[in-house]
């Protein structure tokens, strides 16, 4: 089997590896069209040896809005936009192709204000709108608006495009008995349904010419067993889709209108969970290549898992956005330094009303290119105290020692990490540990001590003579003013992920936050045979986890681990045996929850200053704060500042 | 001049150094019209056409004053100087219509998050807010210092802009309102405590204000009369505050309001579902302390009700900003005695509120043109060089609204409804407890229709043999939706019914239990959730969604729906797909257990579910006629907004 570094020969084109970034959103658009900041994001990507690069998907027609900054591949504007982006990445080597594609009904009319396509009229489970059956015309102006932004990515020298049949597609829309109820030839029989996408394809290879790439990514598994594609099916579509020989790869990815979060899946689910699937399908579809989805392998497995499978290649996004530098870290044979995706969707995933930046928890170079530059070294390296080796002092560390800085790192627990690897403690979110153990391992190389057990006392400040010192010292828990919260029983997420959790009976986990500190106390509590309740004046469990696209596989999880999840309640009083609740919208219906010997209390912690305040007041020292110690937020903001203030100095 | 109907509403007023002609207020309000986080050409047209409507005074929306203030994308960035230019460009052309133009300077303080900023979040205490989440640092003095140059900036860029003045937000979303909040600041230092140190914030900023642009230039401050915190400000304490403004004497005039953006969103701007001026009690309350002038606000929509509430001295400026969002020339009907031609607002939240929600620009359900004057405001609508003979088949709020504008535009209208009376699925709407005003949308259309050459056939059930008859050059078809049974087992027993079966009357008299089936997600379900039990029924709504109503966050209906709801001793069940219904018992699995569930027994189930798309006129029509075209529901049944805006468009096109 090929090396995951071999070149991949794609008709008249090759690429120089066979790590391919997939289209995903960035929101970086503007006027809908590619600019300098994708310029410089997938450039990047190339500088760093990834072979393939298929750009933000680009719509075709204008029926199709899905997203505020989505990109408008049917605006002949967009050819200079393209060229600009394509003469970026070109010089680095990779093939650079356009993503292209129409969301049908998973569109929204919000946006465009215009009603949205769709082969049936069966609305979008996400929004419930309602999507226009497709006329005949509008069948003829969708192939015509495919063959139209083809012919604008070949115009601008792009090498190809990626005709998009998976998440969000209106052509897996047709080819799927779960959103195609047509009666005419364009649904009911495989055949039928397979009509649109074969007339695409035809269109798209007919609009580049002989030479450029035509790719397509296939959902290969709708996980709606009752209409929807299933693994058998997509057997049949995929080799019925590359029978003509025009298509030149396939990426084998799953997910659909009811499985949003089986296509970029968080770290719940198992590493490489389609690539059996995809071995199937490249066994089918003889000489096409076929490359795995992104499902978080590892740069250091992905020859492996080449060689198992039977694969040509793997989509390696969100590894990418995480480290750039991924295949050239392999080729210098530095697999272990490739910074690793742990998957928590937390930057990376960024498709909602918001337009949030695509970037990355602990890359935060991701899509802010130009706010960081190389780091060059200091022509006077100081002597820079951290304090606090969770992951806002290990980056600041690692930045200040890869600049040349003589940097100590004192941490007053017996173990580095912070708040990060206390969360990688719970059962399902060991990837967490990612974050810290990479940047340790860093560190190592760069030769900067940890020091273990070691608060900072004005002794350690007077002996170590730093000339800057960085407070990274986290956050300490917030006093509840629940009535009750200060009884023995009533602990914190630490206290359970240590193991100190008081009783056997009822745990009752009172969530403020809405996001993953209560899940990992439940999950524990629950794995250790306790019988657990999450109560929460929100709306719904965990409101944070819907952007990371967890919300579901969460539910499944509690449900399965008999997890009770009790929303719009409020606590009125914890008692030594008991806990006094009441729905949030009728103050009249409070009432006990008996037998409760253990109350987990998850709340945002307040910042850990005091250390801080103390060196301030002292003449002749620069001190910075950063992290959880200027205010407790999350791994994102913690790695940014340590970022920025290890460049600072 | 003086309208002799609205003696008040329409008398000039004094406010500092400057005189508004009449006491109509277009408020604050969130527009996202922004471009590159700088006010646009677009933002100018939406505020100009209130101007050319006659209203007196614009208040624009924030201008923030500090690169740490990043609360939403399209937030305007006041503190950086390539704004003077657009502004004045925009104060140009409000004060062209001789209305007065002040701009609201804020920093979102602690009600933000950091994804768009990448820095800390300021606040006065480090308390995370309910929306946001996010815990923000405590603001440190050097960084206090910081905000209240901000303000003397961006105020400075106003004067330069060209702006009246300014003024102050310490209300729904603002760092000086967390300043003044007992909730929000837990400070100990000069900037906590007593409300006096809590002031001290807001004195400074008005210090540095004056001394940036001197006395002359108008500034005013909204307060919030009460924060609807537990632990919060109330009106007690707003009182207070405001006297203590009062006797430091730099200010000239103040506007209230009550509730948070982040914490009591629906509360700020109220549904239909609130009654009408539920806010004033704040402005009643300060005009007995001082003799500056002060905003009223809260559901005020038309010109009786205001003139009504200037007559009774519980405020000098009414502050209508929903009324002109729907209705831009509300001020010239009013002044001009044409009452009955004024559209007026539903507050039904959906593109004003719920647009904003979302991150877009600013909508009306009724108003098409809002948010795009520059393109569908006065003065676009040219008349048509070739009149048309057009059939409209369908009297909703689709072939209403494009029956108006071809008209205007000079075609032969001829609108064919198959019903008694026009209206579409409005009337059914109407017939739920609390939304009658959902109705105005018809009556405001009605009526618009009614001045105009457009002849409506009502009982007339048009197929292609009668639409040809007419000989028309293009057709609309406004056929809407059909109920449909839902497409689940059991569903033909006669005690399970659709939403609109239930509102049309074949319910059966006395219902004991009832559940109701969401499959939509908005009104439909609530609605006949709320029709059953206020009529003693004991209710179960199950929905597949994570709560029912999930789309009512967004009109801000939920939280009074809930309270609503909950009090009539209704169930919900959320999470959970039925699959049919055996019998009287609804069989549903369990989204994320994987369980079979069994609900009931029911007396009668009422499914929310999705009409189909009545569509057949139009494919009948297809290739015998010269034009045919669809708008809303025809097309894909969704929502009013929907229906409006196709026909409206579709007016434009003929």
């Amino acid at each position: 089997m090929p090396s995951i570094l071999e070149p991949l020969k794609l008709r008249a084109k090759t690429a120089p590896g066979r790590v391919l970034f997939g289209p995903h959103c960035t929101n970086f658009a503007t006027d809908n069209l590619p600019n300098e900041r994708h310029a410089d994001y997938y450039a990047r990507r190339a500088r760093g040896g990834a072979g393939l690069i298929v750009m933000e998907e680009a719509s075709v027609h204008l029926s199709d809005w899905p997203y505020e900054k989505a990109l408008k591949g049917y605006d002949e504007r967009i050819v200079p936009r393209y060229r600009q982006v394509a003469e970026a990445v070109q010089a680095q080597g990779a093939l650079l192709l356009a993503g292209l594609g129409h969301n049908g009904m998973q569109a929204s009319g919000h946006v465009s204000k215009h009603v949205t396509w769709a082969a049936s009229a069966i609305p979008n489970p996400a929004t419930m709108e309602m999507p226009k059956v497709m006329e005949r015309r509008d069948l003829e102006a969708l192939l015509e608006g495919f063959r139209r932004a083809a012919s604008f990515a070949a115009q601008a020298g792009l090498d190809g495009v990626e005709l998009n049949a998976g998440q969000y597609s209106l052509l897996r829309q047709f080819l799927s008995g779960l959103t195609n109820l047509r009666q005419d030839e364009y649904g009911g029989s495989l055949e039928n349904r397979l009509r649109l996408t074969r007339q695409v394809i035809s269109a798209v290879r007919e609009a580049v010419g002989p030479e450029r790439v035509v790719g397509l990514r296939l959902s290969c598994d709708e996980y709606a067993p009752w209409a929807g594609i299933q693994p058998a099916d997509s057997l049949e579509i995929a080799q019925a889709l590359t029978a003509s020989g025009e298509v030149d790869y396939l990426v084998v990815t799953t997910g659909s209108i009811y499985s949003i979060h089986a296509t970029s899946p968080a770290m719940h689910t198992p590493v490489g969970h389609a690539d059996e699937l995809a071995a199937q399908i490249q066994a089918v579809v003889g000489a096409v290549p076929v490359l795995g989805s992104d499902n978080g392998v590892l740069a250091r497995d992905a020859d492996a898992v080449l060689a198992q499978y039977n694969l040509a290649g793997l989509d390696m996004t969100r590894a990418l956005i995480a480290d750039p530098d991924l295949a050239l870290k392999l080729r210098e044979g530095q697999a272990d330094r490739v910074r690793p995706c742990i998957r928590c969707n937390q930057d990376c995933v960024v498709r909602s009303p918001f337009n949030q930046l695509v970037s990355c928890i602990h890359n935060p170079e991701a899509g802010h290119e130009s706010e960081f530059p190389a780091l060059e070294k200091v022509a006077r390296p100081r002597r820079v105290l951290v304090v606090g080796a969770g992951p806002a002092g290990l980056e600041a560390a690692r930045v200040a020692a890869l600049r040349g800085h003589q940097v100590v790192v004192y941490e007053r627990e017996s173990v580095a990490g912070g708040a990060a690897r206390l969360a990688s403690l719970a059962p399902t979110r060991t990837e967490m540990s990612g974050v810290i153990d990479w940047r340790l391992a860093e560190l190592a190389r760069l030769g900067v001590p940890i020091e273990l057990n070691s608060p900072v006392t004005p002794e350690v400040i007077e002996r170590l003579e730093p000339e800057v010192v960085l407070v990274a010292t986290g956050g300490k828990p917030r006093p509840s003013p629940i009535l009750g919260a200060d009884l023995p029983h009533v602990i914190g997420t630490r206290q359970v992920l240590d193991g100190a959790t008081p009783g056997t009976g009822r745990v009752l986990v009172i969530d403020s936050e809405g996001y993953q500190a209560a899940i990992n106390a439940a999950e524990y509590l629950a794995a250790r045979g306790r019988s657990v309740e999450i109560v929460t004046e929100d709306n719904f469990v965990s409101m944070g986890l819907g952007a990371l696209q967890e919300l579901g596989p969460w539910f499944s999880r509690a449900a399965t681990a008999g997890i009770t999840l009790s929303p719009m309640t409020v606590v009125t009083a914890i008692e030594p045996d008991a806990v006094r609740v009441r729905s949030r919208f009728a103050p009249d219906t409070e009432h006990r929850l008996e037998g409760v010997d253990a109350v987990v209390m998850v709340n945002y912690d307040l910042p850990e200053e005091t250390f801080y305040q103390e060196l301030k007041a002292r003449p002749g020292l620069t001190v910075y704060r950063l992290g959880d110690a200027v205010a407790p937020r999350r791994i994102t903001q913690a790695i940014l500042e340590g970022q920025r203030v290890g460049r600072s100095l | 001049m003086y309208s002799s109907q609205f003696k008040y509403l329409f008398s000039p007023l004094k406010i500092g150094s400057m005189t508004v002609p009449n006491r109509v207020l277009f408020s604050a309000h969130l527009t996202n019209l922004a471009e590159n986080n700088l006010p646009s050409d677009r933002l100018t047209a939406y505020y100009a056409e209130r101007a050319r409507g006659g209203c007196g005074l614009i208040i624009t929306e924030e201008q923030s004053v500090h690169p740490t203030d990043h609360a939403y994308e399209k937030l305007i960035h006041a503190f950086d100087e390539r704004v003077i230019p657009y502004y004045r460009k925009m104060t140009g052309a409000v004060h062209g219509y001789g209305s007065k133009i002040l701009a609201q300077i804020n920093h979102n303080g602690g009600q933000a998050s950091s994804v768009y900023s990448r820095l800390p979040v300021w606040a006065p205490s480090p308390i995370p807010d309910p929306m946001f989440r996010e815990v923000p640092k405590e603001i440190e003095l050097s960084e206090i210092r910081e905000v209240i140059e901000g303000y003397a900036r961006v105020a400075r860029y106003l004067k330069e802009g060209g702006f009246d003045g300014a003024e102050l937000q310490a209300s729904h979303s603002s760092i000086l309102r967390q300043f003044l909040s007992p909730h929000a600041n837990r400070r100990s230092d000069a900037y906590g405590g007593s409300v006096e140190k809590r002031l001290r914030l807001v004195i400074e900023i008005i210090e540095a204000i004056r001394a940036e642009v001197g006395r002359d230039f108008v500034m005013g401050i909204r307060l919030c009369g009460d924060e609807l915190i537990d632990g919060g400000v109330t009106i007690r304490e707003t009182i207070q505050t405001a006297r203590l403004l009062d006797q430091h004497g730099m200010l000239d005039y103040f506007n209230t309001s009550i509730g948070t953006a982040t914490h009591t969103l629906f509360m700020v701007e109220g549904s239909m579902h609130i009654p009408p001026g539920y806010q004033l009690f704040v402005a009643s309350a300060l005009r007995q302390i001082t003799e500056l002038p002060v905003f009223g606000v809260g559901r005020i929509k038309d010109p009786l009700q205001a003139e009504q509430i200037l007559a009774d001295g519980h405020a000098d400026m009414i502050g209508m900003v929903r009324e002109q969002i729907a209705e831009p020339f509300f001020a010239e009907k009013a002044r001009a005695g044409r009452v009955e031609n004024i559209r007026l607002c539903i507050s039904c939240n959906q593109e004003c509120i719920g647009r904003a929600g979302l991150n877009l620009e600013i909508g009306c359900i009724e108003n098409p043109a809002t948010g795009h004057e520059l393109e569908l405001g006065r003065g676009t609508l040219p008349l048509t060089r070739r009149a048309r003979k057009v059939v409209i088949v369908g009297a909703g709020p689709a072939g209403l609204e494009c029956a108006k504008v071809a008209a205007q535009r000079g075609h032969q209208v001829v609108v064919l409804e198959k019903e008694a009376e026009p209206g579409g699925q409005v009337r059914l709407a109407v017939r739920v407890p609390n939304r009658a005003e959902y109705g105005d949308i018809i009556r405001n259309l009605l009526h618009e229709v009614s001045q105009l050459p457009i002849e409506i056939r009502t009982g007339c059930k048009a197929d292609a043999a009668t639409v040809l008859a007419e000989k028309p050059d293009a057709v609309v078809i406004c056929t809407g939706m059909a109920p449909q049974r839902p497409a689940l087992s059991g569903a033909d027993q006669s005690h399970v019914l659709t939403v609109w079966d239930l509102l049309e009357g074949r319910g059966p008299e006395k219902v004991e239990r009832a559940a109701v089936i969401d499959q939509v997600g908005f009104h439909q379900a609530t609605s006949a959730v709320e029709w059953l039990a206020s009529r003693g029924a004991k209710v179960d709504v199950l929905t597949p969604a994570l709560y029912a109503g999930q789309d009512l966050g967004l009109t801000l209906d939920l939280e009074n729906w809930y309270r609503r709801a909950l009090a009539l001793g209704v169930t919900v069940i959320p999470n959970v797909s039925p699959l049919g219904f055996k019998g009287h018992q609804v069989e549903a699995i369990g989204n994320y257990s994987g369980q079979m569930l069994n609900f009931g027994p029911y007396d009668l189930i009422v499914v929310a579910n999705h009409g189909r798309a009545c569509d057949e006129l139009y494919f009948e029509l297809l290739d015998k006629v010269p034009a045919v075209y669809r708008a809303g529901d025809a097309l894909a049944p969704r929502r009013a907004s929907h229906a409006i805006n196709e026909g409206h468009l579709i007016g434009r096109e003929l």
